[in-house]
């Protein structure tokens, strides 16, 4: 038996899975492990994307770390990140508890679809959308309210108007994902605990909620990884001409500004900050699920 | 085994880092062929457009149909370059690092036009230039060239261009061409609200736009580095007057709240609100293109009031052939044809209401009409500001540049910052984030 693990079945040619998955590996190589590297290598750099580069060691980090704006931005980052996760992964999971409840569970062929209808919508429409919903005066809430609400120039509301974009696409998303975690759990178990003498509250919590450790260490960790590169909603949403003011703009305007002026290495540099903060959040939130080890 | 494999790979990176990007000098400007260009077997040439195609495909459409000769040689394929003039800057950079797929004709603002001279990656066309020279106006030929020589041909040449409610203005009793300073156009625009006791004269604001800041910019003899590269804008004492004239107006009784672009932004020009518009010649399309018919008729154009009237946005936007444009002759023939042919530019102001920079059109009535929508003819007023034009010295890294600046007038705006916190800030980040600008 060890001889058959240690050889395989007789005949077979130990290196045909490894074939199997060449192509992979290979696209792997190409399209992720050698641009990855070469960035790397960039940042180390002075380069305004052709021509030559002029290698300035860590020079790039340093201007960088140094440069108020990079820690501003970062800020709206986080700002972004962690003003949606909150309300994101609180309402898709109440709304997964309540469709797979007894009573909703029989329609949930009409709550599926329209919960999940924002993150269909294109992100460029809703944009746009948010845009005239949020305007300073023709907006829906200055209109009901009856006064300009500067939605889109006042630097602190401008994030909260992200924040709800970002909220109300997220939340479909991340309610598919709870509810296919949901399903999951046996209602034997559930049945099981509610003839034991528990509540709905306490089921949740006990039962519910730590079964599905690893449906949550999955949302929360894609949700940050995600987060943390955001683009296109506070860009399409803020931008009155071209860029968003940026006292506003997230972490990646300050990759797209470099390569808007020409410095290529800056923003190498800028993209693999952003890498280890998103290895650092990671790790962080491995650790607080406890390496997964549940899962 | 290990060590030697990743050794390799390395190495490997470091070649392919430096491989792509060093491109070969192409010494000299295009020759003009001896013979004639339109010979010989036919050529496409891409042109790279932004933001939309249609504009150009119609142009070439129509150019091409009155000109057979030339629509025997040449087929012109219009392509996207994106949705501004950075965008296509990107393409064009990541074109140039892949070495392949480089437009023969690519349309970019002057802002652009010294990064990709100073790289040594466009084409000279002073040849082409020279048949034309005389009948060019001056202001396009400041637009056309970097350092003295010709590179661009002119696509669009942007005056700062005043745009008023001329119904309002004549019935209150101003005349556009005796507001002579910004004190005097904000005293302007409180007489107006005398009587219109709702309306603004522009609209400063934050975000702020960062035209408005280049066109009050230019006018000065300010910039954000002296000509060797030196970021020196905090004792600039233009580059201080240009931010205080911003926040002069922003902090005005004519100044409205709406911000440019927004969706505020046309219902406040339709409802008297804003009653005028310091900006760039351009707008006369943006302004039309909103389809405010209720306003048809009301508005016209002047020159800016005198203490600010010099200037420009961004000079105006160019055509440039790449250096590494596998048909440059033809293309240079080409796009001379569309820029300079008075039955071209007929063609181009027809489709896009761009008037000419030809000192031939400014007597040409064909210019010199009524306006359809406008309540006076632009082509006067137009060539009035062309000598008022003055391009602002931009660098390679002019984009960053203004996205600094930007960033520091919105915060002097806020009030977050005073006047020298804001300049020196700025500097400091310039200094920071693009060292030296010509290195």
């Amino acid at each position: 038996m060890s001889k058959r693990i240690q050889h395989g079945i007789k005949g077979q040619k130990p290196f045909i899975p490894y074939l199997f998955i060449l192509p992979f590996l290979i696209f792997y190589a190409i399209f992720f492990l050698y641009p990855a590297f070469y960035s790397l290598v960039l940042s180390f750099f002075r380069y305004k994307g052709y021509g030559g580069a002029s290698f300035i060691g860590f020079k790039n980090y340093e201007n960088l770390l140094k440069y108020g704006t990079m820690w501003d931005c970062l800020g709206n980052t986080f700002f972004y990140f962690i003003f949606s996760f909150i309300p994101t992964m609180l309402f898709s999971f109440i709304l997964a508890l309540l469709v797979r409840s007894r009573s909703a569970r029989r329609f949930q062929f009409i709550y599926k679809p329209v919960i999940f209808l924002p993150q269909v919508c294109a992100v460029v429409a809703c944009s746009l959308c948010f845009k005239i919903i949020f305007g300073e005066r023709v907006g829906v809430f200055s209109q009901i309210l009856g006064k300009s609400i500067p939605f889109l120039s006042d630097t602190s509301l401008m994030r909260l108007v992200v924040v709800i974009l970002l909220t109300w696409r997220g939340i479909g998303w991340y309610f598919i994902i709870f509810l296919s975690g949901l399903t999951t759990i046996s209602d034997d178990i559930i049945e099981a605990a509610t003839i034991d003498g528990s509540g709905t509250i306490s089921t949740v919590f006990r039962i519910t909620v730590p079964m599905m450790k690893p449906t949550f260490m999955l949302a929360f960790i894609t949700n940050a990884i995600g987060s943390l590169k955001i683009y296109t909603e506070p860009n399409l949403l803020l931008a009155q001409n071209y860029d968003p003011p940026m006292q506003v703009a997230p972490y990646i305007n300050l990759i797209v500004n470099s390569m808007g002026g020409g410095q290529f290495g800056m923003a190498c540099a800028a993209g693999w900050l952003l890498v280890i903060v998103i290895l650092i959040l990671t790790i962080l939130q491995l650790k607080f699920f406890g390496n997964g080890e549940e899962a | 085994m290990k060590k030697t494999l990743a050794v390799l790979i390395s190495l490997l990176m470091a070649v392919a880092l430096f491989a792509g990007g060093s491109g070969e000098e192409n010494a000299g400007a295009a020759a003009v062929s001896s013979g004639n260009v339109w010979d010989g077997d036919p050529v496409t040439l891409t042109m790279m457009v932004f933001p939309t195609t249609a504009n150009y495909e119609n142009i070439n459409a129509e150019f091409l149909a009155a000109n057979p000769e030339i629509d025997r040689k040449v087929d012109v394929e219009v392509v996207l370059g994106g949705s501004g003039d950075g965008d296509v800057a990107q393409k064009l950079r990541l074109a140039l690092a892949a070495g392949q797929d480089v437009p023969d004709l690519i349309r970019l603002n002057y802002t652009q036009l010294p990064e990709f001279v100073e790289a040594g990656v466009l084409e000279p066309i002073g040849a082409y230039v020279e048949p034309y020279e005389d009948d060019i106006i001056e202001a396009a030929k400041g637009v056309m060239q970097y350092k003295g020589e010709y590179y661009a041909f002119p696509r669009e040449i942007k005056p700062k261009v005043w745009f008023y409610r001329a119904d309002i203005f004549e019935e209150c009793g101003i005349d556009p061409y005796e507001v002579k300073t910004i004190d005097d156009f904000i005293a302007a625009g409180e007489k107006i609200r005398e009587k219109y006791p709702n309306a603004c004269m522009e609209n400063y604001n934050v975000p702020a736009q960062s035209y408005d800041l280049m066109m009050l910019l230019s006018g000065t003899d300010g910039s954000f580095c002296d000509e060797d590269g030196n970021y020196d804008l905090a004792s600039d004492p233009d580059v201080r007057l240009t931010f205080e004239r911003i926040k002069k107006i922003h902090d005005s009784s004519v100044n409205s709240s709406v911000i440019e672009w927004s969706a505020d932004w046309a219902p406040a020009l339709n409802s008297g609100e804003l009653v005028s518009q310091l900006i760039g010649g351009w707008f006369k399309t943006d302004f039309m293109n909103f389809g405010l018919e209720e306003q048809k008729g009301k508005w016209a154009i002047a020159p800016w009031p005198e203490e600010i009237r010099a200037g420009s946005d961004a000079g105006g936007a160019i055509w440039v052939i790449p250096k590494d444009s596998k048909n440059k002759e033809v293309a240079a023939a080409y796009i001379a044809e569309l820029c300079f042919n008075p039955e071209a530019a007929r063609i181009i102001y027809d489709e896009t209401g761009i008037i000419p920079a030809l000192k031939s059109a400014q007597a040409d009535p064909y210019y010199n009409a009524p306006h359809d929508y406008y309540a006076s003819s632009l082509g006067p007023v137009n060539f009035e500001t062309l000598g008022y034009l003055k391009v602002y010295p931009f660098t390679p890294a002019s984009s960053q540049e203004i996205t600094i600046a930007i960033q520091y007038l919105n915060e002097y705006l806020n009030e977050t910052m005073t006047l020298d916190e804001a300049l020196m800030a700025a500097q400091t980040d310039m200094q920071n984030q693009i060292g030296n600008p010509y290195f």
